[in-house]
């Protein structure tokens, strides 16, 4: 057996020397060089193929101080884990949104630059900081808890800024050897529970990450979307991010799109159909196929789904032209009408005046008047009183009238309301006086009293069904002393 | 007076022959509305989890510009040979509920981004039929 007598040989002095100033350049600066405040691991090679190793070696490198040489007495605490930084970068946004609820725009600016740089500190760390997120999520069952509702928050940032910065990387590289796993990862947690989906779909729907090789996966909860095993609206919306993708990197032709969709159209499952003729409805070409099919089943729900595609999708003008080509199919398209009037409320009011002009389709005015009026703009007042003045179609104005009894404004309301009573049309049928009442309501709910107290006396004197008449006397009731009109016997005196 | 048959059939004749003029042989189909709640568009921002008038809207994707009711049921018309007609009973309304996201978009974690209810709207929309004979209506 050899004894250790390394320190007697000449070298042994120089070596003692080096190793002690080595120690003690090491005690002094070597656990600074990693401390988690000033982070020395670059970000890695983007073309880095191994996750999980570099994952390991992240973390080692953030725990290398507690691991290392002893620290001295003064050492700061050990770098917090990713668990602990999620946790933090909640409280910051809790203390930033508490400063914005008090009205400290300076307070607040400062914490959300905080939480900011602590988010970009938490991913140049963690260079598999979408991996560890998805992990978190996996353990977020009550997402209604506050704390868990942070969380949930905090990891749809991570996961999502983990696939932008390897999309980047991929896009530089040409090579999407780290993004795909990543987002197929993301595609396999979905269906765990209910703020793994809200994650996930943050992170996939409508971005530019999923491509041709994650098709079976979401085809898969498009199959557990038909078990009503996962969520039917994420699961369609993923599809159509999808295709929308594919088409975009030229993965498929918008011709090879609408062949698929034509075959969808009439043996896929809901969320397919609805990717597909939204597909169709994309391509001039095809449109007129679509609203033929469409025809030929007479199917409401597919109708009004095609409908709120179009309103939430299609140009303005056109979503305007499928509109009316769909009115001898459904009755009511004033969910879509208002949907496409946030977009652009001009191009509602335009198809609106260009039917009056030619005084056709009563339906669809009255629909773009619903659209068009109700929003509180000065648009939809302008387009309402001049619906109210000027449609021939009883329907029409009255639904102008809900529109104005909508609006803040309490003046504009009532005497839109006075004029409808002052019209023949309106005043001497039961029904449509009727209907003046929910207008009636309509100030009610705005707190206008004294409008409520002077239409409610000349509601009173109107003939109208007892449904009708039973609802007047219960917002009379609720809105004014006594539940009478001013004047009245046991009402208060005008 | 000289009372005979033909002195009560004829009007009776009359009357029954009026109603079968007047009727409009049609009967209520009460229909179950398959989409009774219906959402806007969606933006960006914390989800939606109300209950209002007991109806829970529920929205986990964004909060909605607004979200209409429609009531649960309602009638069509259907023409029938039976002398009857499908008279309204009730008027029913929409309700349409606006929304807006309350957030400051300076804030990077939107924790505090809620989807908050901003007013509500009715105007009329359904209407609930029943069935009555034709010489209820005629009686009535």
């Amino acid at each position: 057996m050899h004894k250790n007598t390394w320190w007697r040989s000449p070298l042994a002095l120089p070596s003692a020397l080096l190793a002690a100033a080595l120690f003690i350049f090491l005690a002094c600066f070597g656990w600074q060089m990693a401390s988690p405040d000033t982070p020395t691991q670059a970000p890695s090679a983007p073309g880095d193929t191994a996750p999980a190793s570099r994952a390991t070696a992240a973390e080692a490198s953030a725990e290398a101080p507690r691991n290392a040489a002893p620290l001295p007495a003064t050492a700061a605490a050990p770098a917090p884990t990713f668990e602990e930084r999620i946790d933090e970068l909640v409280r910051l946004g809790q203390q930033t949104a508490a400063f914005a609820a008090q009205d400290d725009p300076d307070a607040a600016t400062e914490s959300d630059r905080i939480a900011r740089a602590r988010f970009t500190e938490l991913m140049e760390r963690f260079q598999d900081a979408g991996e560890r997120g998805l992990g978190m999520v996996a353990t977020l069952h009550d997402a209604k808890e506050p704390e868990t509702h942070g969380r949930k928050i905090v990891l749809q940032l991570v996961v999502f800024t983990e696939c932008e910065r390897r999309n980047a990387a991929a896009a530089t590289l040409k090579n999407r050897a780290r993004l795909d796993p990543f987002v197929q990862s993301i595609l396999d947690s979905l269906p765990m529970h209910e703020a793994a989906t809200a994650v996930g779909a943050f992170a996939l729907v409508q971005r530019p990450f999923l491509r041709a090789c994650h098709e079976p996966g979401v085809l898969g909860l498009v199959q557990l979307a038909a078990e009503e095993r996962f969520s039917r609206e994420v699961a369609t919306r993923l599809l159509l991010t999808l295709w929308d993708n594919m088409q975009l990197a030229g993965e498929r032709t918008s011709d090879e799109l609408s062949r698929l969709a034509l075959l969808h159209l009439e043996h896929g499952d809901p969320s397919q159909r609805t990717a597909a003729y939204r597909q169709l409805l994309k391509d001039e070409r095809y449109r007129n196929l679509v609203l033929a099919w469409l025809r030929e089943k007479n199917d409401q729900g597919v109708a009004h789904e095609l409908a709120n595609l179009a309103a939430n999708e299609l140009p303005p003008k056109d979503a305007i032209a499928l509109l009316r080509e769909l009115s001898p199919v459904l009755s009511d398209q004033a969910t879509a009408f208002l949907t496409l009037a946030f977009r652009d409320g001009n191009t509602v009011a335009d198809g609106y005046r260009e039917l009056l002009a030619a005084n056709t389709h009563p339906t669809l005015r009255r629909d773009m008047i619903i659209g068009a009026g109700m929003p509180n703009t000065p648009l939809a007042l302008e387009l309402s009183l001049f619906a109210l003045e000027n449609d021939p179609a009883v329907e029409v104005r009255v639904h102008a009238v809900m529109s104005l009894s909508g609006r803040t404004d309490a003046e504009v309301g009532e005497r839109a309301i006075q004029r409808a009573l002052d019209d023949p049309a309106i005043a001497n049928d039961p029904v449509r006086v009727g209907e003046m009442v929910f207008a009636l309501q309509n100030l009610e709910a705005r707190g206008h009293t004294n409008a409520v107290d002077r239409l409610g006396q000349r509601l009173q004197s109107m003939t109208m069904l007892s449904q009708s008449k039973e609802l007047l006397a219960r917002i009379l009731s609720r809105s004014l002393p006594g539940g009478l009109p001013s004047g009245r016997p046991g009402g208060p005196p005008r | 007076m000289n009372w005979n048959l033909s002195t009560f059939v004829a009007p009776l004749f009359l009357a029954v022959s009026a109603v079968a003029q007047n009727c409009a042989h049609t009967e209520a189909v009460q229909v179950r509305e398959p989409n009774p709640v219906r959402y806007g568009a969606v933006v960006s921002c914390s989800g939606l989890s109300l209950v209002i008038d007991g109806i829970a809207l529920q929205l986990n994707t964004g909060c909605p510009l607004f979200v209409e009711i429609y009531p649960d049921t309602y009638s069509l018309t259907k023409l029938t040979t039976a002398d009857t007609e499908a008279v309204l009973d009730q008027h029913q309304s929409i309700t349409t509920h606006f929304f807006r996201c309350n957030v400051s978009y300076l804030i990077f974690i939107p924790i505090s981004s809620t989807c908050e209810w901003k007013s509500t709207t009715l105007r009329p929309g359904r209407d609930l039929k029943q069935t009555v004979a034709c010489d209820a209506l005629v009686g009535g």
